[in-house]
């Protein structure tokens, strides 16, 4: 009787342990657009799964591929009673609200680079102007003769902004002079406009642009290759992650946008219990934002151009930001700033 | 006996009708099917999960009938124009300045909720039949075919609605932190379609079914449809039957204008509440509509299912994905659709082409 007794309590046990281990396996979603090589959405892609391994979730990425998509997104997510779904990109702020409104507390969402504006998502958005303004004094410091400066975006939305106003103070800091001429490449992965906005600035006269267009910043890098074989030279960065090597010293450096740190963030505090929806702004001193060869590591160092003397004063920089001594007043609006444009 | 004979031809040109498409969309299936074994999937198993996630249940069905609802106007856009002779391809251009019209007029009108709807919902119509009659006039007046001005019309009308949202209607209440892009400000909660009920598809769908029986009235029940395909296809012997195939023209092209626009206005309207940039270009609407036709052989009702049946094809893709299955396997077997109905377009519109040069020619002889 008493075998049979324990036998009984420890099958009890073990199937305890099984369906608290069923309870305990969450289900996250991230939605968001093609991943693609994109690094924006590659970092959040490599760091949930690498988390995976670390809280045993499972995990869907459900990609978008075009604008109606994220809301049958979010609607299937719910749908299929996900415990956290994560959205990436503006586009997710007013599905991941209108979502959180209909549903109860068991779903949790978050938003990266985007700020849903509801206390019922936890917004995670970022003070990239920050970090462009950064790249900004940087190219002014590597060419402080040059007066004509490159930008090429993905879109020139409000979003963009940021980058814009930022890259400019940023140049204007050291080269008070400085003009600018803006292209976009009305897309995120396309890298053939960026090839033909790179040389037709270089024919401009530019001689460094700003790479803000994503994955399409390929484009920049291999006219840069092929200007470079005829005696013409431009320099350019990446964007989101290092886009450094050695096999193109015309990538001097690369804005870093940590969304992979952020989705790790969010998935850290949620299964700690502590997130909190609301607007969360990340800066340069909580490491989420900076730059390749200042703020961190790279893979390849142009030395040539981007001098210890430049590292220096661009680290000289990136310290005032971050401690607070340089404070970057952005205007609200865009129709409050006027851009110097050649 | 007569009665037997019209019986059958009608049963053949059903099967007819039926068959292609039905053989279309098997085949693409099975090569679909190849793609999602050679992933290492089942594909029974991921077919099923399409359709669930395409109609399993009350929301995704509620998403496909909403994804469904500009692919139908397109379609009946298509209809319009191509079944006159046309071979207009402007209906992406035209749903993307309904849509944009929608969006201005529902954003900046100062009127009560179902005032600024109707207002938005005239304005997208006009938009898309000024538009679409631009073609029309470039037709007539200078003979530039409809595939090359319709063509070239859709990326000016993306354009031009990229630059109104991006600079002078662009959302003045968009704050740094949510990083738009370019949309226009959200309309006020009483200028949006509401859901039929809680929890269904918007009012856009009910309006797009009652276009498709006005437009099949208008084909089998008026001397329109005659009319039209006698003035599109022989404008000359139009004449000597006592049509005017210049009037036909212009009205066959504000009408497909008018179904392309309101198509925009939808889904301005329904689900966006908004004019998002490129929301009509990426999504693809005017062109599965074309397909919807194409597939439907250019017959309304068709085309109705036809574009829910596509609609739930995009939708479905989301339920793939939770296979681990990538979107791109959807995208592919929409892309073979679309290929194996390319061959019936290509033969429609070179078959107009041909008969419109034999009726000049026979005219001039």
């Amino acid at each position: 009787m008493k075998k049979i007794a324990s036998l009984l309590i420890v099958l009890v046990l073990v199937l305890a342990a099984f369906g608290a281990h069923a309870e305990e396996a969450k289900k996250i979603a991230v939605i968001c657009d093609p991943v693609g090589v994109n690094p924006f959405l590659t970092q959040v892609v490599e760091k949930v799964n690498e988390l995976k391994e670390t809280y045993g979730y499972e995990l869907t990425i459900l990609e978008c591929s075009d604008t109606d998509k994220w809301q049958a997104s979010y609607d299937t997510a719910v749908a299929e009673e996900y415990d956290l779904i994560l959205g990436v990109g503006w586009q997710s702020a007013s599905y991941a609200a209108a979502k959180a409104e209909e549903c109860d507390d068991s779903i949790r969402f978050a938003v990266i680079d985007t700020d849903a504006g509801s206390d019922k998502v936890a917004s995670y958005s970022y003070n990239e102007e920050q970090a462009a303004y950064l790249m900004g004094a940087m190219a002014g410091y590597c060419f402080p003769n040059e007066t004509k400066f490159g930008y090429i975006g993905c879109f020139e939305g409000s979003g963009s902004f940021k980058y814009r106003w930022g890259f400019m103070e940023g140049v204007k800091s050291v080269v008070p002079d400085a003009q600018i001429t803006f292209n976009f490449t009305n897309s995120y992965t396309d890298p053939a406009p960026a090839y033909d906005f790179a040389k037709q600035q270089q024919a401009k006269g530019c001689t460094y642009i700003f790479g803000g267009a994503a994955a399409c910043n390929e484009g920049i890098f291999n006219a840069a290759l092929e200007l470079a074989e005829e005696g013409k030279f431009i320099y350019s960065i990446g964007q989101d992650t290092d886009a450094t090597r050695e096999d193109n010293p015309y990538i001097l450096s690369s804005q870093l946008k940590n969304t992979g740190v952020t989705a790790g963030i969010i998935i850290d505090a949620y299964f700690a219990g502590t997130l909190e929806n609301g607007l969360h702004v990340l800066e340069m001193k909580d490491g989420a934002i900076g730059a390749t060869h200042i703020t961190a590591d790279g893979i390849y160092l142009n030395s040539e151009v981007l001098t210890d003397e430049v590292i220096a004063q661009c680290k000289a920089v990136a310290d005032a930001i971050a401690s607070g001594e340089l404070v970057l007043e952005m205007p609200a609006s865009e129709d409050d700033y006027t851009f110097p444009i050649f | 006996m007569n009665n037997e004979r019209n019986w059958r031809r009608t049963l053949l040109g059903v099967v007819d009708t039926v068959t292609q498409p039905l053989i279309a969309v098997l085949i693409s299936l099975l090569l679909g099917a190849v793609v999602i074994l050679i992933i290492g999937k089942n594909p029974l198993a991921a077919y099923g999960s399409m359709i669930r996630g395409a109609f399993g249940k009350q929301v995704y069905l509620m998403n496909t009938l909403k994804r469904a609802t500009p692919i139908i106007m397109g379609g009946l856009a298509v209809c319009m124009a191509w079944r006159s002779g046309y071979e207009a391809m402007g209906g992406e251009g035209q749903m993307i300045l309904g849509a944009m019209a929608a969006a201005l007029v529902g954003y900046y009108l100062p009127a009560p909720g179902w005032v600024r709807i109707l207002a938005a919902l005239l304005a997208a119509a006009a938009a898309g039949a000024l538009y679409s009659t631009l073609s029309g006039w470039l037709f007539e007046r200078f003979d530039v075919t409809f595939v090359i001005s319709t063509l070239m019309l859709n990326y000016i009308a993306n354009y031009f609605a990229s630059f109104l949202c991006n600079y002078p209607l662009r959302d003045p209440e968009a704050n740094v932190y949510q990083m738009q892009n370019a949309q226009t400000g959200e309309l006020p909660a009483g200028a949006t379609l509401p859901p039929i009920a809680k929890g269904w598809v918007h009012w856009g769908f009910v309006l797009a079914v009652i276009a498709v029986i006005i437009v099949w009235f208008l084909f089998k029940k008026t001397s329109f449809g005659y009319k039209s395909r006698m003035g599109g296809l022989n404008p000359r012997f139009a004449l000597y039957g006592g049509i005017n195939a210049r009037r036909m023209l212009y009205l066959v092209m504000i009408l497909s204008g008018v179904m392309a626009g309101l198509g925009g206005a939808f889904e301005t309207l329904g689900s966006k509440s908004r004019y998002v940039d490129q929301m009509i270009f990426s999504t693809g609407y005017a062109w599965t509509g074309m397909v919807a036709a194409l597939l439907a052989n250019m017959n309304p009702i068709g085309t109705l299912v036809a574009s829910i049946l596509l609609a739930g094809l995009a939708v479905g893709s989301s339920q793939l994905m939770l296979m681990d299955i990538p979107l791109e396997v959807c995208n592919i077997i929409e892309g073979i659709i679309t290929l194996f109905m390319s061959a019936r377009m290509i033969r429609i519109a070179a078959g107009n082409i041909r008969r419109r040069k034999q009726a000049k020619g026979g005219g001039e002889a």
